[in-house]
């Protein structure tokens, strides 16, 4: 064995900001579910169109999968370059194939 | 951390086949994807001539219409996914990690795993050959022919076994790319790595990308054959035309897969062989990059006939024909490389050569193919054919067939024979045009690709004699090549560590290549680091570090079991349906017996072991290189 | 991209920094201790960016589908939203124990990160365990796997998540047994930290899918 490896445990300063940002992340997330659900109530009484909420609920969900990959995940984080942009990569391919998919089983385009 | 010392002198010695049944070490898994790549070539080449055979006379009877089929649903099957990429993933193996400078992939035991699945996959799929339901719906498995309404069991065994191949493939792609991220040696920069690591890179990062829509479709071709399900059964609200997406999602980018590491080996043995660097090398990256990121764009080039509708097959065709412009920028860059060089014809070089001319003249027919308007006359005929044999033959087998010739001695030791080289290439090459050149015209003639036979009287006799002639030339070739094999091993001598005057890293290993590659990690000065010192008057690459243990990973029977586990589970889904309903506790067997082994391996400790500073400061003295 | 030939532009870290050639200023967070740590951890977002694509896949094919129901209970009238609510809440929660697990290993507390490990997992289980109920009531309600094209894709999507869900369960349950007895070691860590972003990676489909399936289904 060349060296024991080198790490080192998270201080208690360190520690506290981490959970307060990850409760932050958690109440958050939840907010963002509420409201999501609550438009869907909302629309289902004949509040909004359903267009505007559909929009509204891709625009929640992706915001909250922004807290749960960049905080949670830890993608924010230094040294995280490579998983930075292979998630990116997928976000790419996901949104191509969605959509790809999505216009061209049915009818035809133009 | 616990230590196991390796006693100085060698570990106990294991058989052969255990050896390699549970082995990790990269250059082992080569061996195994090498040999079992060259067999199924052996089956799907036979599949060919068969299906030439019957195609050699108007109103042949060699093979009926079912037969006929059979032969070529499994011999595209197999050529891509058994033959195509193990071969590359063969070579990847080989020489990957000791391109950059690594001791093994990142992931050793994942990479035996991907090795055991593909094995297991392809065995999966060549099984129906034993139950009489043979895959008839072609290797791209359309609905509603892959349904057993339509063919029988067949079409399930193909979307077993490619799944279980597909993830290991997968699990391939992963490895790669954290290898290459993460292993480079020290001073091995991302501008410093060799084009076949770089090319090996972009084709894992499509595998990665471009697999999984070809899983998830393929879960629901199982799930319509074998469980009820309806996603493309338009009797109950489903849409063929989802499969034939997902299908060539993974299609078009698959394509690229086995084209991209074919480049990346030219991009190797052309510099080497012309005494010249790689002409453009940073052009060389972004071309391999940007053929990536289109790859991804351009699917519907399949579809044009589906109807889509102006608009998508105008997108489309614009995408495609814009690939044609990073592909002839690397064209550029061989030739330049060749240019005012010293050229070496050697097999390596000649099949490079060969490439450069073939693989134009697919490249061009593409364009063509490319253009909506001229791909409804091209669609489904020989054209098609021909196309696509120019650029998988003329570019993915003729780079498997010169990497084979350039790192023959790396991988085994020892040099195969250059004049078997030579008439092996000749075979092969004049009969690889003489097959499918002509079948261009035998597509603008009129003749259907997928017909088991034809009639005669409409000028299709002798263009399909001349192609069937070509086809048996081929084989010839071949078979020189099995023979230089086999002469290799028995008269071949010794090779050097070196001889071909190389320029990249994989050269300044010794050969045999010592099971943790390197005694020291090597210190890189630039790209073509082994050049660069054999310049400065060094014999070798310095090291970048004192020696010291080196770390290595256990070998483990734990992926051929879990790949096993999975074949069980996968024939028993499929015999439930095909024989009997209680096949369904064989399935479950399997998939439990995965669980397990996967839960053992979570739950046995494994460090690896340690080779003594001692043993490797021994044997890296017997074996000094160049 | 950068052409120049710098070192370690693109990647996480420098080449130069491994196998004790250079000695880092400062050390890394226990999980990314060991050359092994710092594979998984790239290996782990390698398997996360092609299973967003998997489920991209799945999620396509729903989307496409979700009309054709062959006169069968519709999305409409099938989802309720109270029981999402609360599957949702169950995974939100679980994901966010899993997390408070990474920053007890970090600290090294076992015992803390032990006890947040088992809350994620009982909270997946409950998750589970209401989706089985769920499952169970659309099949009463005629709504099958076989029925249409649109059960198909549903189950095929939703039921895939399901799966990994108790993929991750049975995986967590693996971790737990090896570890009952045992401390925090640079050995262990890059696992459960692996484990973590699989299990974030699992809510954040989630989120989706409560989304785009079942909120979406009840307004459109």
């Amino acid at each position: 064995m060349a060296a024991e490896p080198m790490f080192s445990p998270s201080g208690e300063r360190e520690t506290k900001k981490e959970r307060s940002l990850h409760t932050v992340a958690f109440l958050a997330s939840i907010v963002l579910t509420i409201l999501a659900f609550g438009a869907v109530v909302y629309a289902i009484e004949g509040g909004a169109s359903a267009g505007f909420v559909v929009a509204f609920l891709v625009g929640l969900a992706v915001v909250q999968a922004a807290f749960q990959a960049y905080i949670w995940m830890h993608l924010k984080d230094e040294g995280h370059a490579v998983p930075q942009l292979f998630f990116y990569v997928g976000v790419y391919v996901t949104v191509v194939i969605v959509i790809g998919i999505l216009l061209m089983s049915w009818w035809t385009v133009a | 951390m616990t230590t196991i010392s390796v006693p100085v002198g060698g570990v106990r010695k294991k058989s052969l086949l255990w050896d390699y049944l549970t082995t990790v070490d990269h250059k082992k898994i080569a061996h195994l994807y090498f040999w079992t790549g060259l067999v199924y070539f052996l089956i799907g080449g036979l599949e060919a001539l068969l299906i030439r055979t019957q195609l050699a006379v108007p109103l042949n009877h060699v093979l009926d219409g079912k037969a006929y089929n059979e032969v070529l649903a499994m011999h595209g099957t197999t050529m891509i996914f058994f033959v195509a990429m193990p071969l590359l993933f063969a070579l990847m193996n080989a020489v990957v990690p000791l391109q950059i400078g690594a001791r093994d992939l990142a992931f050793p035991f994942v990479n035996a795993l991907s090795y055991w699945l593909y094995f297991f996959g392809a065995l999966l799929t060549h099984v129906s050959f034993l139950t009489g339901d043979v895959p008839q719906g072609g290797w791209t498995g359309y609905f509603p022919l892959a349904h057993p309404d339509y063919t029988g069991y067949g079409m399930s065994y193909y979307a077993m076994g490619l799944q279980l191949s597909g993830l290991g493939t997968l699990l391939t792609g992963i490895n790669f790319v954290a290898t290459i991220v993460n292993h480079r040696a020290p001073g091995m920069t991302y501008m410093r790595m060799p084009l076949f690591t770089w090319t090996t890179l972009i084709a894992s990062i499509l595998t990665m990308f471009a697999f999984p829509p070809l899983t998830a479709g393929l879960f629901l071709m199982i799930y319509d054959q074998l469980f009820g399900g309806a996603a493309f059964d338009p009797a109950k609200g489903g849409n063929p035309i989802i499969w034939q997406h997902l299908f060539w999602i993974f299609g078009h980018p698959e394509v690229y897969i086995v084209a991209l590491p074919a480049f990346g080996i030219f991009s190797e043995v052309i510099p080497v062989f012309s005494r010249k660097r790689l002409f453009g090398y940073p052009a060389m990256v972004v071309a391999t990059a940007l053929i990536a990121f289109f790859g991804f764009m351009v699917w519907v080039h399949h579809m044009f006939t589906v109807g889509l509708g102006p608009l998508a097959n105008g997108v489309f065709g614009v995408a495609t024909t814009i690939i044609a412009v990073p592909t002839g920028i690397k064209i550029f860059n061989w030739i330049f490389t060749m240019w005012g060089g010293k050229v070496r014809m050697t097999s390596a070089m000649l099949w490079s050569v060969g490439f450069i001319i073939t693989f134009v003249m697919g490249g061009v027919t593409g364009v063509m193919m490319a253009l909506p308007p001229a791909d409804y006359q091209y669609h489904d005929t020989y054209f098609i054919v021909a196309h696509f044999h120019y650029v998988l033959i003329g570019g993915t087998v003729f780079s498997v067939f010169a990497g084979a010739y350039y790192w023959w001695p790396k991988m085994f030791g020892k040099l195969l024979n250059e004049t078997l080289g030579k008439i092996h290439f000749w075979l092969f090459f004049i009969g690889f045009h003489l097959t499918f050149f002509i079948q261009h015209f035998l597509g603008l003639w009129g003749m259907q690709r997928r017909i088991f036979t034809y009639l005669p009287g409409q000028g299709f006799e002798l263009p399909n004699l001349v192609s069937t002639i070509g086809a048996y030339t081929m084989a010839l070739g071949v078979i020189v090549f099995a023979i230089n094999i086999v002469y290799t091993f028995v008269k071949g001598k010794p090779a050097p560590a070196d001889p071909w005057d190389g320029r990249t890293l994989e050269w300044a290993t010794p050969t045999p290549v010592p099971e943790y590659n390197f005694a020291r990690l090597p210190l890189i000065r630039g790209l073509d680091p082994f050049w660069l010192e054999k310049q400065a008057g060094n014999k070798t690459v310095p090291p970048a570090e004192p020696y010291a243990d080196i770390h290595m990973p256990n070998p483990s029977i734990l992926p051929f079991m879990m790949s096993l586990s999975l074949f069980i589970a996968g024939l028993g889904f499929i015999f439930k349906d095909q024989y009997h309903p209680s096949f369904l506790y064989l399935a479950l067997f399997g998939v439990a017996a995965t669980l397990l082994v996967m839960f053992l391996r979570s739950v046995i400790d494994d460090e690896g072991r340690h080779v003594p500073r001692e043993l490797v400061e021994q044997e890296d003295a017997k074996g000094v290189s160049a | 991209m950068s052409l120049t030939a710098e070192p370690g532009r693109l990647g996480a870290a420098a080449p130069a920094a491994r196998a004790g050639a250079v000695e880092k200023t400062e050390a890394p967070p226990i999980e990314l201790a060991t050359q092994e740590g710092r594979n998984k951890l790239i290996g782990m977002w390698l398997f996360i960016a092609a299973e967003s694509v998997l489920f991209a896949s799945f999620f396509a094919v729903y989307l496409a589908l979700r009309h054709s129901t062959m006169g069968g209970p519709t999305g409409k009238e099938l989802f309720d939203l109270k029981l999402v609510f609360l599957a949702t809440a169950l995974l939100l929660s679980s994901s966010f124990t899993s997390v408070m697990a990474v920053l007890n290993m970090r600290r090294l507390q076992a015992g803390a990160m032990k006890a947040w490990l088992l809350a994620t997992w009982l909270l997946g289980a409950s998750f589970l365990a209401l989706e089985a109920y769920e499952f169970n009531h659309y099949v009463h309600m005629g709504h099958t796997f076989t029925s249409s094209a649109f059960g198909t894709a549903f189950y095929s999507l939703v039921g895939f998540h399901g799966a990994h869900v108790t993929f991750g369960l049975l995986w967590l349950f693996a971790l737990l047994v090896r570890n009952l007895r045992r401390e925090v070691t640079p050995y262990i860590a890059p696992k459960v930290y692996a484990f973590s972003l699989y299990w974030h990676f699992v809510d954040l489909v989630w989120v989706f899918i409560f989304s785009v399936v079942y909120l979406m289904g009840k307004v459109a």
